[in-house]
């Protein structure tokens, strides 16, 4: 991977980084005097023109995002920068937030400027202690040295950061269940619309944006829109970070431009499978994508919309590689009682519907499923899918969906197993245990 | 105004309304758990989910958190829609009990009707439903059973929106969510028991009501509630001429769509202490009679000759007090007779102490017809105090020292009548309910409850609705009493329906001009928005 395309890690390896110092000897904030020369319209414009997509999973362009902010309104505006990130399989933001946290204020002084902002919240998810700590002592120098606060640095503009902590739900992480648990509610989804851009925290226009997005705008304006637009492809621009797990020989954080191979960004980040082993599938996009087998994996490109062609999806950029020995239905068990846990428990088809597929693939591990089971599952999966408020739901049903079509002899394998030594069944077809009864 | 097509039919609707409203006005139900027209949508329970149709493809929708716009296509029955609606009501009786044969809610359960619309298949689930806490006592009016809930938030919504004071919410998460008190608090809002009409199942049961009757045999009937001067409108459930229960009917002009719990619970008296026939007392003995004897009795007592002589009033001192709580009829009826054939004042005495005043529904004010008697012209004296006020001595010097005392409404005790009572020579009671008043009476005729009598009472703000029998009563009620001393007074014929009194009303009262009294509807009128503005 060239250099060029470290935009948002290029500071992860550098001693010091994390410090207002450190980060000033590195060109940082250097995104600010041009900033604050342009008009807040220009500067939603370059950021439209650059194509950036926010990085938290759903991929929505930032600038569209910000343009739905009504102008003429007398309510505050506030940004909520979602650091909730809870998506099994990605750690990318955590080391954002830990070895680059005045990126971030610089994007959020970049946001709150094109936006008209003055208090930006970050959500902070309420595991990651470190990477408070990190973000909480760069937002301390900040406001210290002037890049927060009152006028910052002579623009005029007066902004200031809350850092909030969540407590671990992972709904918390959609963006307005992330704003009922900021107004001191329990963490639920609202129906939309309206949409947090109209009604958002305290019944106010709100921006929210992932981490990664924001960590993103500095480079954007300094080099310009046109710099970013370059990379990647013509609806995927630029770059994202993928956290890279499971069966690889090193796994981690590798940042990577759209359009390229899948399979080969993957062995060129991480080395490829561990040991040596036979790839079997890989997850794209998080917990909640649909699973792509190996044959997929080699044949499709890494952008938004190769991505979702197979029904996949980018998602948080979460990629887990699962090798020969995975076991597949273990892996949905593991998913699905992930998500009958985190369900909010708002709508019956999430609040039900996750439990009662993680209650059926439990059984099928445990030895005690049916033929029926899978046919069951397959036709419970759609039920859930866009029947809800948010999008916990389908977040279930498609894994669940997926891994059933690509990886069905697996179960069925479990189900053979289970049926053998206990129903002993009469040459004839009547079930013994049964006429026993 | 838009144009929305719905299922093919084409709608005119107010801009910016709800999609489910707009349908419910037009004839179209659509099925749903937490939507309710007082408390508004929430959109979480996604029953009401219909098709939305368009060129860039369908999609379902909630269309209770949908506004209508122009050109909107909706298919509510579409094969689509109505699967989306099983596959919610399935994932809904998932971890249900089933415990229906048991269940108060059986019936008018929500979760059964839609079923029965939708579903009707057996089950799919085959792990162990999940358990939660059954018969959970959570204040003096309330039991909860969390199995049976479908975590549609109305009842939190109901407490912390509408009457004030958040006292329940649900707890935990997904498929182990429930309902609670908030820890060592019970539910003690005053309106908690339309909670119970909100729930869509039977997770929130009346104590007052829980096991008491299977809610198919009981029979409805749309009357008023007479516990306050609000006058919330009714539906009272009775079997075999008891009343079972009492729920507030949706009326926008006076009560929304709730009640409060004193009210809905204030019908036990109707069973208790019931006179059953008239009884003259001489002597401190009585001897029970016909109703004909009595109104014989009542023409002696007041000082005419016996019937058959039409005669003037004699000089006997006579004093006519009703109980606020009588209805429009009774007063009309009792003032025509103090004025055209005793020559008698009359009162109507508010008589039951304040209660509390509130800025949802109750009123301090104990008396359903108070305003009634102000429009009819009567005077209104207070009663309520414990010992005799200056209002009192009004009456006391209007007997003098041999008047005849009419009682008529008195249901209860009431300490400040005692002077009155004392200064009488003779009294003359109508009652319902045994009280000092009947102890001490010469001649006391039974009168009815609000459940067994057609009258009408005027709320506080001159809104006039109409008390309708409920159940069965051996007495006679008493318009009819009064209506038949008149007739024998004067010679005339007695009326034959109570809408005929109530056409003299709207005839002869200014208050009521213009107000059609004999056709009052479930919901009744305003009268002052007609005589009392112009």
């Amino acid at each position: 991977m060239s250099a060029s395309h470290k935009i948002i890690s290029a500071r992860f390896d550098q001693k010091n980084a994390h410090t207002l110092q450190g980060y000033l000897d590195l060109g940082g904030y250097g995104s600010l005097k041009k900033l604050f020369k342009m008009k807040p319209d220009e500067v939603i414009e370059e950021v439209k023109r650059s194509g950036l997509r926010g990085r938290g999973g759903a991929g929505f362009p930032t600038g569209m995002k910000w343009s739905f902010i009504p102008k003429n309104t007398d309510k505050p505006k506030y940004l909520c920068v979602n650091a909730d990130e809870g998506e099994p399989g990605t750690f990318k933001d955590r080391l954002i937030l830990e070895r680059d946290p005045h990126a971030i204020i610089e994007g959020i002084v970049i946001c709150c400027y094109a936006v008209g902002i003055k208090t930006a919240y970050v959500y902070i998810r309420g595991e990651y202690d470190f990477p408070f700590v990190r973000l909480d002592a760069a937002v301390r120098e900040a406001y210290r040295e002037g890049y927060l606060g009152k006028n910052v640095k002579g623009s005029g503009a007066d902004i200031d950061v809350v850092i909030h902590r969540g407590a671990g739900a992972y709904i918390c992480g959609d963006e307005t269940g992330l704003i009922e648990s900021l107004e001191g509610k329990k963490g639920q989804p609202r129906p939309k619309p309206p949409f947090p851009a109209v009604v958002g925290v305290f019944g106010c226009p709100t921006v929210v944006n992932n981490v990664e997005t924001i960590a993103a705008l500095p480079w954007i304006l300094e080099n310009g829109a046109g710099a970013y637009a370059a990379i990647g492809t013509e609806k995927s621009k630029g770059t994202m970070l993928f956290s890279i797990s499971g069966m690889v020989e090193r796994p981690g954080v590798y940042e990577g431009a759209f359009g390229v191979n899948l399979w080969k960004f993957i062995e060129d980040s991480t080395g490829g499978v561990k040991d040596g082993k036979k790839l079997k599938a890989v997850i794209p996009g998080g917990s909640s994508s649909a699973i792509l087998t190996a044959d997929e994996t080699r044949n499709v490109n890494l952008d938004y919309e190769s991505i979702a062609a197979t029904g996949a999806m980018v998602g948080s950029g979460a990629i887990m590689v699962f090798d020969e020995d995975t076991d597949v239905v273990k892996a949905l068990e593991v998913v699905l009682r992930f998500y009958a846990h985190e369900s909010c428990g708002q709508c019956p088809p999430c609040r039900e519907g996750t439990y009662w597929l993680y209650e059926i693939v439990n059984r099928i591990r445990n030895g005690k499923g049916r033929p029926e089971d899978i046919d069951l599952m397959l036709s419970i999966c759609p039920d859930m899918l866009g029947r809800t408020v948010c999008v916990l739901a389908d977040s279930a049903a498609i894994p669940a969906a997926s891994y059933i079509k690509k990886f069905r002899s697996e179960f069925e394998a479990y189900i053979d197993k289970s049926r053998l030594p206990e129903r002993r069944l009469h040459p004839g077809g009547i079930n013994l245990e049964a006429r026993a009864l | 105004m838009v144009t929305i097509t719905v299922d093919g039919k084409k709608i005119q609707a107010p801009e910016g309304a709800w999609l489910i409203d707009v349908c419910r006005e037009n004839g179209i139900d659509i099925p749903h758990f937490c939507y309710h027209p007082g408390l508004g949508p929430d959109g979480n329970c996604r029953m009401c989910q219909v098709e939305f149709v368009s060129d860039r493809g369908n999609k379902l929708g909630i269309s209770c958190k949908t506004t209508v716009a122009e050109g909107m296509v909706v298919s509510v029955n579409s094969d689509v829609a109505k699967r989306a609606r099983a596959s919610v009501e399935e994932m809904l009786l998932l971890n249900h009990p089933l415990d229906c044969p048991i269940c108060d809610k059986a019936g008018e359960c929500s979760l059964q009707d839609y079923y029965m619309e939708h579903d009707l298949q057996n089950s799919r689930q085959d792990f162990t439903r999940f358990r939660k806490e059954k018969a959970k006592d959570i204040g003096p009016t309330l039991i909860l059973d969390q199995e049976r809930c479908v975590l549609c938030d109305r009842c939190v919504r109901f407490l912390r929106d509408v009457a004030g004071e958040a006292q329940l919410y649900i707890a935990g998460r997904g498929h182990e969510a429930y309902i609670t008190t908030f820890p060592g608090k019970e539910v003690t809002s005053p309106y908690s028991l339309n909670t119970v009409d909100l729930c869509p199942v039977g997770a929130l049961t009346a104590k007052d009501f829980r096991f008491d009757s299977a809610t198919w045999f009981l029979k409805n009937t749309d009357s008023v509630c007479t516990t306050c001067a609000r006058g919330c409108s009714m539906q009272i459930q009775s079997k075999k001429d008891q009343i079972y229960r009492m729920r507030p009917r949706p009326n926008l002009d006076v009560n929304g769509y709730w009640s409060c719990d004193e009210g809905r619970l204030n019908y036990k008296f109707v069973n208790v202490d019931r006179l059953a026939r008239p009884f003259v007392r001489r002597g401190g003995e009585t001897f029970e009679c016909s109703l004909q004897e009595a109104i014989a009795e009542m023409r002696s007592t007041l000082g005419f000759k016996p019937a058959g002589s039409i005669d003037k009033p004699s000089a006997k001192t006579t004093v006519v007090l009703l109980s606020a709580t009588a209805t429009l009829e009774e007063m009309f009826l009792f003032q025509r007779l103090a004025k055209e054939s005793l020559n008698a004042p009359i009162f109507v005495a508010r008589h039951i102490p304040d209660g509390v005043d509130d800025n949802l529904l109750r009123r301090a004010d104990k008396h359903p017809n108070a305003k009634g008697a102000e429009m009819l012209g009567i005077r209104v004296v207070n009663l309520q105090a414990s010992s005799p006020g200056p209002e009192a001595s009004a009456i006391t010097e209007a007997l003098g020292s041999d008047g005849v005392l009419v009682a008529v409404g008195f249901n209860t005790d009431v300490a400040a009548l005692e002077p009155i009572l004392a200064r009488a020579k003779k009294i003359v009671a109508l009652s319902g309910c045994k009280s000092w008043i009947t102890d001490r009476a010469d001649l006391v005729i039974p009168g009815l409850t609000f459940a067994e009598k057609d009258g009408l009472v005027v709320n506080f703000e001159g809104h006039v609705q109409q008390l309708r029998p409920t159940i069965d009563s051996k007495g006679e009620t008493e318009w009819r009493v009064v209506d038949l001393l008149i007739a024998s007074l004067n010679g005339t014929k007695p009326h034959e329906f109570v809408t005929q009194i109530r056409k003299a009303i709207q005839d002869s009262v200014p208050a009521f001009a213009g107000v059609n009294l004999t056709k009052l509807g479930s919901t009744g009128v305003r009268a002052n928005a007609h005589a009392w503005a112009s």
